[in-house]
């Protein structure tokens, strides 16, 4: 089962994104409930998470990730990507992998790429995390 | 490939849970097993309204398959409210737990689930946990 959360609930919803993922065989949900995405990625063990803003993202997913939100990977993607090289960093010490729709010709490539990750990927992954986290 | 007995899969399953992500996903586990026949309740309160107002009719619920912990009406007070009316003794109750609620799993005994799988879960499980579900029942 392959799911997607779009968290922010004031965004407008990028239906183009929408179908792009249930064209993908995703199940696209809106929810903002941490043990709901908690149970549905360990389910999973790889979800999707679309936010609208990166603060909000990065808050919302540091404030869980080292709590429930390490047992399964995250493609974190953002309507308004973050290019600054410190955003990039912080997010990506809460998502094994950062992505902004707007670069759409990619986005296929980026979820295809998501998919074949493996639990050994993921392991290495965090630990790069954990340590940037300690780090900072 | 795993599937039911067909006497299993032809059955009517309710499957209860407060997050609509859960109920998605074992709904398609159970479209996996070859189950067609798959009714949605995201409370206890809206389980047990459903379950006894198909009562004798065609969409009667034949397995029930329940979250423990949701916001209104928990999984435990629904199997008690079922097991508390005579007609419904023999719906099999298969209760589905989070790891940090299985403490809890003697409660949900005694009030008269059958049996208990925990998230996350493997086809392979759920349809063995399904199947001796049933099994208690007839026993």
């Amino acid at each position: 089962m392959k799911m997607c959360f779009f968290i922010n609930p004031s965004q407008p919803q990028s239906q183009t994104l929408k179908t792009k993922l249930k064209e993908l065989g995703y199940m696209v949900l809106q929810t903002q409930n941490t043990d709901e995405i908690d149970q549905a990625g360990k389910q999973c063990q790889q979800l999707i998470l679309f936010f609208d803003d990166s603060k909000f993202a990065y808050k919302f997913l540091k404030e869980n990730r080292w709590n429930g939100f390490r047992l399964f990977s995250v493609l974190l993607l953002l309507k308004k990507p973050v290019l600054s090289p410190d955003n990039q960093r912080m997010l990506a010490s809460v998502a094994l992998e950062v992505f902004g729709i707007e670069e759409e010709t990619q986005l296929l490539e980026k979820i295809k790429k998501f998919e074949e990750k493996k639990e050994d990927d993921l392991d290495i992954e965090f630990s790069i995390h954990k340590e940037l986290e300690e780090n900072q | 490939m795993t599937t039911l007995p067909e006497a299993i899969r032809k059955k009517q399953f309710l499957v209860t849970d407060d997050y609509e992500s859960m109920r998605v996903m074992i709904a398609e586990h159970l479209k996996q097993l070859g189950v067609e026949k798959i009714l949605f309740a995201s409370s206890g309160n809206q389980a047990l309204k459903m379950i006894k107002q198909n009562q004798g009719k065609s969409e009667q619920i034949e397995f029930l398959l329940t979250d423990m912990i949701m916001e209104d009406g928990n999984g435990i007070e629904l199997v008690k409210a079922v097991r508390a009316d005579a007609t419904l003794k023999s719906l099999p109750v298969l209760m589905i737990t989070s790891k940090a609620e299985v403490g809890l799993v003697i409660d949900a005994v005694k009030a008269g689930v059958n049996n208990y799988i925990v998230k996350p879960w493997q086809l392979e499980d759920l349809a063995k946990k399904i199947i001796d579900s049933q099994a208690k029942i007839k026993s």
